[in-house]
């Protein structure tokens, strides 16, 4: 799986991290807790050594006596856990506590006179041994080792309880820290968010720039990002100023050089010919230089307003004929396309239907339902149309200006040029409402 | 008709100015921006041709500060740039139609003929009362559908006064609309013209198609 949002990715690696942290935490304090516990125990455990050494007897056959009801009830009790023994060094056995009946006592470490030996067995006990010598008024001296030992369940069940609290304890600690971290996230990463959304205002064509105050670390991409739309726009303009240029320097000679060809001769008539066809190359490939494709960066334009400047003027270029408009067009319509573009595309489809119809044009803008393609531009009129044959010629690829279809001059194929670059889809067939051509234009 | 040609480039100025003079047009020529609008404000012009690329100014500048100032002549532009927004942004500014270099130059003259006749009110490029036709387009002018010779300069006096049919022109008009800026004018001259349209295309004296009002100009009357 992979994370696209930052945050997320933040979130993710600090969960990770706390996850390890708390682990490690819990793991050295249990076992501090587990240590404490022991050593706990073991003073217990020396307490009742002492108890037992307060009360133990030699009598004067040497024999070691304690009372048979100790101050420790769970001494008394059989199987309570708490078990005591009193050994001679290296021999039997001379005590036991009632509670250790039946119970193996565990084996004394070597006798080390008046040092507590704490001792975790293998049998789950914990035992603590005390070396004594043992000397009588009659100066005899007896050695004997007093164990008292605990089973581990005492302290196992301690650190079980102290385990539960502590991970509850941990795991809500964590709960909060995560939402803590992801609030001061969400507050951090701000900035970030405003920009990504003054950057879609930007391609919905709402602002034209970013503004300078993100934040301190965000200011230089900020900056450069709007040197580079500013930088982008201006070399779009300078670089469609150098084609009208480069269109004027190459134009005016050709229009004086077909002025004086004004009487046709047979040679003439071919230098006429040669000056079209150059005409129509340098048209078509200046057309093709210009087309900008899409530019998500440089916001949207509102195809509809275009339309409407579009019909205008061809009512005036073709105010002899006064073709009858039918504008179907919602109040506006925002595409990502270069105006230049649009302006090339419907320009070419009105004129030629303005060209051909007879009374009528119509031009609609909708919803398309086409894959990357959100907007149908139709065109329709009422003239002859043209063959399906010829549609296909009009608009096949690589079909250069100077082998287009007589009557539509380079513009069906600037058209079909800027449309493809644009990822967008040109259909021709014949209009089913006025009986002339219609022309689709689905544009992304 | 009295045009005006705002073009920067001299050579196909100078191919313009003789090509409309050969076809019967005053022709007024300005190389900037500053000398088209003068021309524009000062002269009785009935249309005007004007280049996009001007060195000091645009075209487009020009047009737009002329129709501001309310000068409703017909405009048409001459443009290298023929992409479609420029075409619909001087059609915005006020020009009347557009036309790409290179041109052919009888595409030139129909869409300038179609203009003024239009800005006339005139539907119809055939200019006609009673018996007398005058074709626009091919300048051909028939009587009782007889073709008749006209020279320049009476078909211009011809064109122009059934052009304002109806109204009456005076000769300070008349003048102004078949002369150029820079012709030597003579006011008898117009006199003469008019002397010769008359026995041309009234040689009995009987339709008698131009009527003089003394004082104030001539007039082919409107048809009733």
């Amino acid at each position: 799986m992979r994370l696209k949002s930052i945050s997320g990715r933040l979130l993710l690696a600090g969960a990770l991290v706390m996850i390890v942290v708390f682990a490690l935490a819990g793991w050295v304090l249990e076992r501090s807790y587990r240590s404490s516990a022991e050593q706990a125990l073991q003073e217990t455990l020396k307490v009742q050594i002492y108890a037992l050494l307060a009360i133990a007897e030699v009598n004067r056959k040497g024999h070691l006596t304690l009372p048979h009801t100790l101050r420790e009830p769970r001494f008394g009790i059989l199987g309570s856990g708490l078990y005591a023994w009193v050994s001679q060094r290296d021999g039997p056995v001379l005590w036991h506590s009632p509670s250790a009946l039946g119970v193996a006592p565990s084996a004394p470490p070597e006798f080390k006179p008046g040092v507590f030996q704490f001792v975790r067995n293998q049998d789950h006990r914990y035992t603590l041994h005390y070396g004594v010598i043992w000397e009588t008024q009659r100066q005899h001296t007896y050695e004997f080792i007093f164990s008292v030992v605990e089973d581990s369940q005492f302290v196992n069940h301690q650190v079980n309880r102290f385990r539960a609290t502590l991970y509850s304890g941990l795991s809500s600690i964590g709960l909060v820290i995560l939402f803590m971290q992801f609030l001061v996230l969400r507050w951090s990463l701000s900035p970030l968010r405003t920009i990504g959304q003054d950057l879609a205002a930007i391609e919905r064509g709402d602002k034209t720039r970013l503004e300078p105050n993100y934040a301190r670390e965000l200011n230089g991409l900020a900056g450069n990002l709007n040197a580079l739309i500013i930088s982008e726009r201006a070399h779009q303009e300078r670089y469609r100023n150098t084609l009208a240029d480069l269109a004027h320097s190459l134009k005016t000679p050709l229009a004086i050089l077909r002025g004086e060809l004004d009487k046709p001769t047979p040679q003439q008539v071919t230098m006429h010919e040669q000056i079209t066809r150059m005409n129509d190359i340098v048209e078509y490939q200046l057309q093709r230089a210009a087309a900008q494709g899409r530019q998500k960066l440089l916001g949207t334009v509102d195809i509809c307003t275009m339309l409407r400047k579009i019909t205008a003027s061809m009512a005036k270029v073709y105010a002899d004929k006064a073709p009858y408009f039918e504008l179907n067009l919602p109040e506006q319509w925002p595409a990502h396309i270069e105006q230049g573009d649009f302006y090339e595309i419907a320009g070419n489809l009105i004129d030629n239907a303005c060209k051909w119809c007879q009374t009528r044009v119509s031009i609609t803008v909708q919803k398309a339902n086409a894959d990357n393609c959100h907007c149908l531009l139709i065109i329709e009129d009422d003239g002859p149309g043209i063959a399906t044959s010829e549609l296909s010629a009009i608009l096949g690829r690589g079909v250069r200006a100077d082998q287009n279809t007589a009557g539509h001059g380079i513009g069906m194929a600037v058209v079909n040029e800027l449309i493809t670059l644009l990822e967008g889809r040109l259909h021709g067939s014949t209009s089913p409402h006025l009986g002339g051509m219609r022309w689709e234009v689905y544009l992304p | 008709m009295r045009i005006l040609i705002v073009e920067d480039e001299l050579t196909l100025c100078e191919q313009l100015r003789a090509f409309m003079a050969e076809r019967g047009f005053a022709v007024d020529i300005a190389n900037t921006a500053a000398d088209g609008l003068f021309c524009a404000r000062e002269y009785p012009l009935d249309a005007a041709i004007i280049d996009i690329g001007l060195p000091d100014r645009s075209g487009l500048e020009v047009i737009a500060e002329l129709r501001e100032q309310a000068v409703s002549l017909p405009i048409l532009i001459l443009t290298a740039r023929g992409r479609w927004q420029e075409k619909v942004e001087g059609l915005e500014a006020g020009a009347d139609d557009y036309l790409v270099k290179p041109f052919h130059y009888q595409e030139l003259l129909a869409r300038l003929n179609a203009l003024i006749r239009r800005s006339g009110g005139k539907a119809h490029p055939v200019l006609s009362h009673q018996n007398i036709r005058l074709d626009t387009i091919s300048q051909q002018v028939t009587v009782a559908d007889k073709p008749l010779e006209l020279t320049a300069y009476e078909y211009k006096v011809l064109e122009y006064l059934l052009f304002r049919k109806g109204e009456v022109i005076s000769k300070s008009v008349l003048t102004e609309h078949i002369y150029d800026e820079d012709f030597d004018r003579d006011s008898n001259v117009i006199e003469v013209f008019i002397g010769r349209l008359r026995k041309k295309l009234d040689p009995d004296g009987i339709t008698k198609p131009i009527e003089t009002l003394r004082g104030r100009g001539y007039r082919i009357p409107a048809d009733a």
